[in-house]
């Protein structure tokens, strides 16, 4: 005898086998993104929560006992001017590093776009100082920066003497010269990842716009800039993270001197937190440069997504 | 999956690749949180310090030798810099994973006796007689409440260097006086040198010697001591007059041209090299000058610097590190006996005297051949040592944000933007923050047995 129970198809029945199976795919992706879930738990999530609580205390680092202060730590940070210098200084770097990375990083992957022999060789090259440990740049760059070194060498060879400086030594120029040499070591991952771009571009377009009559300069901004939005905001994001987290090349080199002139957030922090042993202002002057930041990643986030709607 | 169809390797992929991403995070997160130091029940101790190059083989030379002696344990030395050193040691010591040994400063080591972290020494200084050797001004400096905290490993001090070649050459002569001093560099420039004192201004610290010498021979030893101790202010007459004296330095151009772009390394080599005729320094670079500066090492010749505003010139010492034992560590009597060792027998105290170290206390020079450079300072600081002894090193006896706002303070000096009274405003803003917190130095008294 024939079960009906099993011939008769139930309404029920396909949608709570859908059911079942998008629980199982959901359940699967869960699975998957566990272990980066715990690792950010863990390792991120916690200790920001801990840097957190540690600012709204007064702490040496090692007394038994640490003194609850509430968000008098925070208000501290709107009183000390040196907290601001070392924000403007920030930004300051941030805006010289970004930018000369993604000027530059773009010019040179087009024009390695267009190179038909070499380009390997290029990006290899280009990319050596990314990974080249930081403090090894700095100590470089100290040498090439030198009343001595080879700028100022080169600069009295081809007689313009006048121009050399301590570079490193002038509170006007130190800060645009860390930048530069932190621009310069990162600079070819803005390359790789803009050629990488390049190559993706579909070259119907350029060839659209030859036929338009469009030159070199005109397909550049019309097709390979517009082409490349979605690089460009996650190089923007990366060299914007990146520079603002700056500490080795300047603690390796001036420590924030002269005068303050090359004081950025992080130097600040570690001073005032480790070497003064005022970890409750430190931890106060690192949540406010953590949600600087995020702010920052945001908006750019923001305008990327506005963007591409 | 519906019933009666077979499982094939297809169905089971998912389930066993979200299978294995569980583990895998599991994995993780029990490795992460899980310590394993590999003990292997040998007894080690573990050592840290940093000094400059050339010191570390007065000291290491020893530290072998004892390690040799004493099979039992095992010796582990990790050289780290003064800059890595406090940031590095304090996590390390509140997590049990600390050295047993370390030098530190002296001054940024007091939170950590307060926290209970450093051994109290006292009963190995009564037992070994260490109270024979350690004089008991020094052993006051590292004291509280009758108990020995750590053994200061060196006495150092600082005087002008010069190249005795350059002086003979001019017909210059040493001077006594301020005003001579500033004659002198006047007479370097007239001779073509633009920068008569190198000061290292990219690394700061170099400047705030010649600060702190200016300092001591204005206030004198009294003056210093009712400011650290007393009532007295950092903006007091002598203060302002040594401090006015410094900027006055840089305003005559004696510093050079570009002073803050010369790092300690590039000024010691213009030295060495004759193109700076004078700097400012101490003992310690002399373990390293004998390498560095190679046949020039014998032409440096050492003199005190001049009171700024006509004191008496004094001489000047401050104690190098301090040697501290981690109040946590399983071989903390091994630790001790290895400072007794390096520091109180006679004979390593001959040989790091011979490495360029002055040890503390009582030296007897005359048996022990020093490098020339060493006995022309410790031959000047002799000839001052009647008219009173003022710190070498005012960081060695203030708290860490002093040394800040003076490195700052002597680079804002050599930019032209800080004048004498803005330097001292804010040290003494700064010293009394931290007098009130009780961070500042207590007139100490010697352990009690």
């Amino acid at each position: 005898m024939v079960s009906i129970a099993s011939k008769v198809p139930t309404r029920r029945g396909p949608r709570l086998r859908e059911m079942r199976r998008g629980g199982k795919r959901t359940l699967t992706a869960y699975l998957f993104l566990a272990p980066a879930l715990i690792l950010f738990l863990v390792f991120v999530l916690r200790p920001t929560l801990g840097l957190f609580g540690l600012s709204l205390f007064e702490w040496n680092g090692v007394s038994p006992t640490r003194e609850f202060v509430g968000f008098d730590n925070y208000g501290r940070l709107f009183e000390d001017r040196l907290f601001w210098k070392a924000l403007g200084n920030n930004l300051l770097f941030v805006l010289l590093l970004v930018t000369f990375n993604l000027v530059v990083g773009l010019i040179t992957a087009s024009a390695l776009a267009r190179a038909t022999r070499g380009r390997l060789i290029y990006q290899l090259i280009f990319f050596l100082p990314v990974v080249q440990a930081s403090i090894v740049t700095a100590l470089v760059w100290e040498w090439i920066y030198q009343p001595g070194g080879l700028i100022n060498s080169f600069l009295k060879t081809i007689g313009l003497g006048a121009f050399t400086k301590g570079w490193l030594g002038d509170p006007n120029t130190a800060l645009p010269a860390l930048a530069l040499a932190a621009a310069w070591s990162g600079f070819g991952l803005a390359v790789v990842l803009f050629l990488a771009g390049i190559q993706g571009i579909d070259r119907s377009l350029y060839d659209a716009a030859k036929v338009d009559g469009a030159n070199v300069r005109q397909t550049f901004f019309a097709v390979t800039i517009p082409q490349l939005r979605p690089v460009i905001t996650v190089v923007l994001l990366l060299e914007m993270i990146g520079a603002f987290q700056a500490f080795d090349i300047i603690w390796a080199t001036t420590r924030g001197g002269p005068v303050n002139s090359t004081e950025v957030l992080a130097t600040y922090m570690f001073k005032r937190g480790f070497t003064e042993g005022q970890y409750g202002y430190g931890a106060a002057i690192a949540v406010t440069f953590m949600v600087i930041v995020l702010v920052a990643a945001v908006i750019s986030i923001i305008l990327r997504e506005r963007g591409e709607d | 999956m519906k019933r009666g169809i077979r499982m094939t390797p297809q169905h089971l992929r998912r389930p066993v690749l979200a299978a294995v991403a569980a583990l895998g995070a599991a994995t993780l997160t029990l490795t992460a949180c899980t310590s394993g130091d590999g003990d292997t029940g040998e007894r080690v101790l573990n050592i840290w310090y940093g000094f400059e190059p050339g010191q570390v083989d007065a000291i290491t030379g020893l530290i072998e030798q004892w390690d040799e002696e004493n099979t039992d344990i095992r010796v582990e030395v990790t050289a780290m810099g003064p800059d890595i050193n406090p940031p590095a040691l304090l996590p390390a010591l509140t997590s049990g994973d600390g050295p047993d040994l370390w030098a530190g400063d002296l001054s940024a080591s007091w939170s950590y006796i307060n926290a209970g972290l450093v051994l109290d020494l006292t009963s190995q200084y009564c037992d070994n007689g260490w109270g024979d050797t350690l004089p008991e001004d020094l052993a006051a400096l590292v004291s509280s409440d009758g108990k020995l905290w750590a053994v200061p490993n060196s006495i150092e001090s600082t005087g002008v260097f010069y190249r005795e070649s350059i002086f003979e050459e001019l017909g210059l002569a040493i001077p006594t006086t301020w005003d001579e001093f500033t004659g002198l560099m006047d007479d370097l420039m007239d001779a073509g040198y633009n920068t008569p004192l190198g000061a290292a201004g990219q690394d700061a610290w170099p400047v705030t010697q010649i600060l702190s010498a200016a300092w001591g021979g204005a206030a004198g030893p009294d003056g210093i001591a009712e400011t650290l101790y007393g009532d007295g202010s950092w903006t007091d007459q002598p203060f302002r007059e040594a401090t006015e004296a410094f900027v006055a330095l840089q305003e005559a151009g004696y510093f050079g041209p570009d002073p803050l772009s010369y790092t300690y390394q590039a000024t010691m080599a213009e030295f060495y090299t004759g193109v700076v005729p004078m700097t400012y320094t101490g003992g310690f670079v002399i373990p390293g000058a004998q390498e560095d500066a190679g046949e020039s090492f014998d032409d440096i010749g050492v003199f005190a610097l001049p009171s700024p505003n006509g004191a008496p010139t004094y001489a000047n010492a401050s104690p190098g590190e301090g040697w501290y034992v981690n109040a946590n560590s399983d071989v903390a009597d091994d630790a001790a006996s290895l400072i007794d060792y390096l520091f109180f027998d006679e004979e390593n105290r001959t040989v790091i005297l011979e490495g360029g170290l002055v040890p503390v206390g009582e030296v007897a020079l005359d048996e022990v051949e020093l490098p020339s450079v060493l006995e022309k300072l410790l031959a000047e600081m002799a000839k001052y040592r009647d008219n009173g002894t003022v710190p070498a090193f005012i960081e060695a006896v203030t708290p860490g944000s002093i040394f800040e706002n003076m490195m700052d303070g002597s680079q804002g000096v050599l930019a032209g933007s800080v004048n004498a009274e803005q330097l001292l405003a804010t040290i003494q803003q700064t010293w009394e923050t931290e007098k009130e917190n009780g961070n500042t130095l207590k007139a100490g008294s010697p352990p009690v047995c």
